[in-house]
Parts: C-alpha cells; sequence; structure tokens
C-alpha cells in the first residue's frame, strides 16, 4: 500500500439479513481474520481484497438496523464509525425488496460524511416482486455510486470489487437533519463539512447523554431532550426516505409466488413446527454426540500414535517426556474437539443461511422467557449436552449481552459427552447387574443425571436473572428473513473460521494447563519418587497385579498431585472422599473423563484398563483403613451430584474467557459451580451416609 | 375502535395509527412500524407469544409486551 490511495479501509454496513456476510465471503475469501473489538463480546471480522494491485482490509461490521445502538452489536457499529471513525470509506449494502428499512441506516451513515457506495442486493428478487428501482435516480439523489447485485451470482461481486479497488466512492448529500434539530444554536452551516460534523455531534450525544464531558464545552448541549430528539430525528428520517422512494422505486402489481409464507405455514405451525424444530434439534445433538466420535477416535489414535514414536525415537529424559507426555497430549486434547466445533457450525450456519434460525428462535422464546433466557439460547443449551465448548461458542448469536452471558454461565451445567464415562462407572458401582430390563435402575438413574444438569442450569439462569443488571432494553424483535438456499461457501467459511479461532485463542490456554496438570501427575519430591519407582525387593504380587501398573500407581501418589490429593483431604472428607478420590478430582480438571483413567492407574490396573467392571469390581471392594468400604452409597451418589455440578474442564474455562472477553466470567462460572458442587454433595453425603 | 397489535386476531390486517412515546415504540417505529402503514399477524408462537408481523415485504417478531405499542386500527380480516 505504497501508493496515497485513500481507501486502504472499507467497512461494509447493512441491516441484518441482507447476505452482506456471503459479500464479505466473497470479497475477502480465506484472507478472513477474527479479531476482537475492545470491551465487547462481538467478533471483529476482517479481510484483505487484492485488487488493481493494491490490497484493502474490508472490515464486516455486525448487521444493525440503526446508528444509534441498541444491542452490543449495534454498539460496535457506532463505535466504528462515530467514536473511532476507523473505516475511509463504507459500502452499505441494502435488500432491494425492502429499500425503505435499508435506506433508513444507509442515509444515517452518508450524513456521517463518510465516502460511499451503494449495493442493492438481492435486485432478483425484488424485481419478481415487481419493484423496479431507478438506480440513476437514485444515485443522484443520494449523491454516492448505487450498483445492484444478485448475491448468488458470480459476476455481480466483481463489480463491488471494482468499485471498492478502484475507490470510487462520493460523498453523499446531506439531509440537513442535524441542523433542522440543533440548527439555532450553531452558525455557520453552510459549509456541508460543517452540516456532517453536526450530524456526527448529535449522535454521539444521543449515546454518550448531553452531560458527557465530551461536550463540556458546547454550551447548547445540556438544554436537549434526548428522546425528543430521537423521535424528531426517526420522523424527518423517514419523511427523507419516503421522498426518495417515491422517486426512485415503481411498484406493479404481480402476483407474488410467495414460498416464504407457504412454508411458514408448516414450520410455524405450533404444532408441527414445533415437532420439527425437536427433529432438528435431535440431528444436531446426534451429529456432535455420536457422528462426532469417528473423527474425533482418529485423532485420538494420531497423538497416541505421534506421542509413542516421540518417545521410541528420542533420547529417554526430561525433554522427551515433556513433549510426548504433556504437549503432545495437550494439542491432542485440543484437536480433539475440533469435528464438534466444525460439525455445530456446519449445521447452524446452514440453518443460520436458510433463514430457519430466526424460526427456531421464534417458536421457543416463551419457553426461555421465565428462566432469563430467550430463543436463541436453546440451541447453545441443547448442544451443551454434547459438549460445552462449541455450544458456548455458538452463544456469539445472541445479541443480547445480558442473555448471552446468562446462557454462557449456565450451558457446562448440561450433562456433556465427558460426564458419560464417569457416570457409568459410578451408576455401575451403585447397581450391579442394574441395566437389566426396560425400566433398569441404571438407565433411570442416568437420566436422573441429566435432568439434574438442565434443572441446575434452569435454576442458576433464573437466579442470574434477578442478579444481573441490564443496560439493554431486550427484547425479542427479530425479523423472520425469507428462506434461501444457504451459500455452501459461507457455511464451510465459519467452519474453519470457528475452528481456526478455537484452536488459536482458546488453545493456548488448554495446552498451558494441562502442561502444567501433567507435571503435578508426574513430578513429585524428588525422594519420595525414588522410593515409589522402586518396589521393596520382599514385595508380592498379587493375581493380574503386574509391576509396571503398581509402579504407575505408587508414582501418582507421591506426586506434587497426590500430595494435593492428600492436602485436600481434609476439606473433602466431609462430601465422603478419601485422598485418592481428591487426586482423581484434580487430576479431572483436565476433563471429566479423566476420572477414569486416572483412578484406574490409582489402584494399579493400568491407566489403560478400560475394563469396566474391573474397575467397578475393584471400586465396590476398596475398603478403608477401618475396613469399611470406600464407595458406599452414599459416597458415590455425592460424587456423581459432584461431577454433574462441578466445572472440571479447562477448556470450557478457556473457551469461556475467549468468548466473554474477560477473566472474571470464567472465574466466578467456576467458583460458583465449584461452590454450588460442593455444598450438593456435602448435602446428598450426610444425608444418605 | 383502536386496539394495541398484540390484540388482533391471527389473519386480521390492522392499519397503524400511532406508536407509544417509549424507547420500544421509538424502536419499532425506526423498523418501519410507521403510522399509515398496514400490518398483519401471521402467526403466533406456542402460548401465543410471539407473534410475527408482516410489515411490507418482511416478517417481524415482536413479543407481546412490544406489540402491545402500537395502536392500530383493524382493517380488514381474513377470517
Amino acid at each position: 500500500m505504497s501508493d496515497d490511495f485513500p481507501f486502504s479501509k472499507v467497512a461494509l454496513v447493512g441491516v441484518p439479513n441482507v447476505g452482506k456476510s456471503t459479500i464479505f465471503n466473497q470479497l475477502t475469501g480465506l484472507t478472513q481474520k477474527t479479531g476482537n473489538f475492545p470491551g465487547v463480546t462481538v467478533d471483529k471480522k476482517s479481510g484483505i481484497l487484492n485488487h488493481s494491485g493494491r490490497k484493502i482490509e474490508i472490515i464486516d461490521l455486525p448487521g444493525s438496523y440503526n446508528i444509534y445502538p441498541r444491542s452490543e452489536d449495534e454498539t460496535v457499529v457506532f463505535q466504528v464509525l462515530c467514536e473511532d471513525r476507523l473505516p475511509e470509506a463504507v459500502v452499505a449494502i441494502l435488500d432491494a425488496s425492502n429499500l425503505e428499512r435499508g435506506l433508513f441506516f444507509a442515509l444515517q451513515i452518508i450524513d456521517l460524511g463518510y465516502p460511499m457506495a451503494l449495493v442493492l442486493n438481492m435486485d432478483d428478487e425484488a424485481l419478481s416482486q415487481g419493484k423496479i428501482i431507478n438506480k440513476v435516480v437514485l444515485a443522484r439523489l443520494l449523491g454516492i455510486p448505487v450498483i445492484s447485485t444478485t448475491a448468488t451470482h458470480a459476476g455481480s461481486v466483481e463489480r463491488i470489487k471494482e468499485i471498492i479497488g478502484q475507490g470510487r466512492f462520493a460523498i453523499g448529500k446531506t439531509s440537513g437533519i442535524a441542523e433542522e434539530i440543533l440548527g439555532k444554536a450553531i452558525d455557520n452551516q453552510d459549509d456541508p463539512r460543517r452540516q456532517f460534523e453536526l450530524y456526527h455531534i448529535l449522535q454521539r450525544i444521543k449515546v454518550l447523554g448531553t452531560t458527557h464531558r465530551a461536550f463540556a464545552d458546547l454550551d447548547w448541549v445540556s438544554e436537549l431532550d434526548i428522546p425528543d430528539i430521537q423521535r424528531i430525528e426517526t420522523r424527518l428520517r423517514y419523511d427523507q426516505v419516503r421522498g426518495i422512494i417515491s422517486k426512485a422505486l415503481r411498484a406493479e402489481k404481480v402476483q407474488v409466488q410467495d414460498f416464504t409464507r407457504r412454508i411458514d405455514r408448516v414450520l410455524l405451525d405450533p404444532y408441527a413446527g414445533f415437532a420439527i424444530f425437536l427433529a432438528i434439534l435431535f440431528l444436531v445433538f446426534q451429529a456432535i454426540f455420536n457422528w462426532a466420535t469417528i473423527p474425533m477416535e482418529w485423532i485420538d489414535r494420531s497423538f497416541a500414535f505421534l506421542s509413542q514414536s516421540v518417545q521410541d525415537s528420542f533420547p529417554p529424559g526430561a525433554l522427551t517426556d515433556l513433549i510426548s507426555q504433556g504437549i503432545l497430549p495437550g494439542l491432542g486434547g485440543i484437536v480433539i474437539f475440533i469435528p464438534q466445533i466444525a460439525l455445530l457450525f456446519g449445521f447452524l450456519g446452514f440453518l443460520e443461511g436458510s433463514g430457519y434460525m430466526a424460526r427456531a428462535v421464534f417458536i421457543t422464546d416463551r419457553l426461555m422467557r421465565p428462566f432469563g433466557l430467550n430463543g436463541r439460547s436453546v440451541v447453545p443449551l441443547i448442544s451443551g449436552l454434547a459438549c460445552a465448548i462449541p455450544a458456548i461458542m455458538a452463544t456469539r448469536s445472541i445479541a443480547n449481552r445480558k442473555d448471552k452471558l446468562i446462557t454462557i454461565f449456565v450451558t457446562p451445567f448440561m450433562s456433556c459427552s465427558a460426564r458419560l464415562p464417569v457416570y457409568i462407572i459410578l451408576i455401575g458401582i451403585l447397581f450391579p447387574n442394574g441395566n437389566e430390563g426396560f425400566f433398569n435402575p441404571s438407565g433411570t438413574a442416568l437420566f436422573f443425571m441429566y435432568l439434574l444438569g438442565i434443572a441446575a442450569a434452569l435454576a442458576s439462569a433464573y437466579a442470574l436473572k434477578l442478579l444481573m443488571k441490564s443496560r439493554e432494553g431486550g427484547g425479542l424483535v427479530l425479523e423472520l428473513p425469507r428462506y434461501r438456499l444457504p451459500s455452501v461457501r459461507d457455511v464451510v467459511l465459519q467452519m474453519y473460521e470457528k475452528s481456526k479461532t478455537f484452536v488459536l485463542e482458546a488453545g493456548k490456554v488448554i495446552l498451558a494447563i494441562s502442561v502444567v496438570l501433567w507435571v503435578l501427575a508426574s513430578y513429585g519430591p524428588p525422594e519420595d519418587m525414588e522410593v515409589a519407582e522402586n518396589l521393596p525387593s520382599t514385595y508380592k504380587l498379587s493375581e493380574g497385579e503386574t509391576a509396571a501398573d503398581l509402579i504407575a500407581s505408587r508414582k501418582l501418589e507421591a506426586s506434587y498431585a497426590g500430595q494435593l490429593g492428600r492436602i485436600i483431604e481434609p476439606v473433602i472428607a466431609p462430601l465422603g472422599y478419601d485422598w485418592k478420590i481428591g487426586i482423581a478430582l484434580i487430576a479431572s480438571f483436565a476433563a471429566r473423563e479423566v476420572f477414569v483413567s486416572t483412578v484406574a492407574t490409582l489402584y494399579a490396573l493400568g491407566s489403560e484398563a478400560e475394563e469396566t467392571e474391573t474397575l467397578q469390581e475393584k471400586l465396590r471392594s476398596e475398603k478403608r483403613s477401618d475396613g469399611t468400604l470406600v464407595y458406599n452409597h452414599a459416597t458415590v451418589w455425592s460424587l456423581l451430584v459432584f461431577y454433574a455440578f462441578a466445572m472440571q474442564c479447562m477448556s470450557t474455562v478457556a473457551v469461556v474467557y475467549r468468548e466473554t472477553k474477560s477473566i472474571k466470567w470464567p472465574l466466578l462460572q467456576t467458583v460458583y459451580m465449584t461452590v454450588f458442587a460442593y455444598l450438593s454433595a456435602l448435602i446428598v453425603y450426610q444425608i444418605l451416609s | 375502535m383502536s386496539y394495541t397489535a398484540d390484540t388482533i386476531p391471527i389473519g386480521a390486517k390492522a392499519e397503524i395509527l400511532d406508536l407509544d412515546f417509549t424507547e420500544m415504540g421509538q424502536r419499532l417505529s425506526e423498523l418501519g412500524f410507521w403510522p399509515g402503514k398496514y400490518i398483519e399477524l401471521v402467526v403466533s408462537a406456542p402460548f401465543g407469544d410471539p407473534m410475527a408481523f408482516r410489515l411490507d415485504n418482511s416478517l417481524v417478531a415482536l413479543r407481546k409486551d412490544e406489540a402491545r405499542n402500537i395502536r392500530v386500527r383493524i382493517a380488514a380480516s381474513a377470517a
């Protein structure tokens, strides 16, 4: 970018559902980056357009109806356009068949004085509805270039590229609205730049408030009545929009084939629509719960193979151990989530792109409201039954900040697939041979555990609703867009982007924690470790016991994690746990299912002893020093409840950190869930024992 | 006889008379709910809430208490 090209940063703006993301994807393709806007949980999407030998940064601003912000998405638009004034030019994208709503927003941006171009997208749909837009007249009335496109037609994006690449932007005609509202107070109004400045100040006053220090020098500001200004501005703006439309749009009466309406008759039917929604949800759930296990298995094996190869081909030592047992499994623990993330976002991209997602929100909104959630929370919560990681990433689509945070906060309570192996082992201890018959005790207990998770999620959401204050108005106000065929390119790009973001951002935290946990479990005070490694020569191995398994068990007991287990024993004793369970609890922070392999190692069964029954048998007969059973009913129920509620998943912590952009939320959540789990387990144990 | 938009029957068309001087009323007016325009209640979600209104060429879902901000006059009924 060596030449003096003045438009090397271009923002795309538009109201929701105008096909803006599709255009952005076509302009930038794989050059896209997902970054952060400071202070909000909205992604900053930008990419590079290569055209005419120039590299131009394209910023995709979130869909917004108005420059005056009412959601986090709209706050970002306001911030970028009015506070940071980041872009050097703006491309406004409108739905040609709903000119009014699009112009309402685009005219506000023209009034801010940005060099602009206007894209009338989905021109073909407008034509089929008998709407003929005179682009020459429209361009003349607005004072900026106007082109029309069809989002799916490849040739039309070339024209947008040309406009941006050659910088064919123009500063539009001011509406004079700011002058009309503030007029009397300001002088020197003839200068058009002054008009834009004035409109800019007006928008900032509305958002920041009349008493903000930014306006301390402007004595006329304090007399303004903001709601009044807002009303007048809307009225003036509508007059302007109508004036323009009456000149530039010709509507012919045609018999419209309204497919959307016909599909909606089924999909929005209170009964059939709801059944279809449940069926779709079930399919999504199946995909992340079951289908994903196949590629996850491959990833698991590949990393095990890699670790083994490193172990075999490098000289033994601390560094080899670190790589093969610490870092590689840590990396594997990150990559393992990609199938679930990609699958969920594949489905979501399809549902969002087709226009169905808004319908799903519509039919579930009422059900979620008593719990302080809205229809947008349903998909993340149900996905949480498979895995909280992609589920929490899916909360992105919740526009209201409070609803989003509540959903993120409670999603880890949903019983994810990692809890299943723990539940199965523990329930098996409770009910030997309990899985016979249709209504068997094991199945019932498992079902109860899932209900418990859902109940905890909804109850916590309700409590949070009462506790959290919201600055936003909340509300639903949701456009149900026309159905259309989703773009495969958009869906695939989203799957790729989400996986990449997870690996690069949450991955760092996961890797760091897993290495720390590995060190804790593999190293200990040297003298203790040495004792552990050398079996006394008098020791006699009992039947089925191998020396290697026994040493592994003794080493884990002597490790720092083992020491920690002993340190926390007094704290967990009231829950019915001994120090060995304490070690399993600490190791489980990596991921809940680690409980199973840790316990297997502790009882010298070898961590690969996935023979569930052997392990259950061992646990069932394990006794304390006073001869009582360790895994009695009270302890097992207490453990079940603890695993249902506790935050034992560093990946969730990492992803919450990434999604909320703050250390506060993952910390609060971990403390809340741990305390919740501790108290519940305490009550359960004390009642049952 | 005037009503608020949350009370109109499914399939009925109504003319918008006015919007309440509330934050929600303001927001709806910016979305195109504007006196003189016609809206039609297309469908309600289970439990009658939220409601989907046809406005111009689009379908907009509003909760009942949001729709209450719109004063309307029933124009014609498809029923």
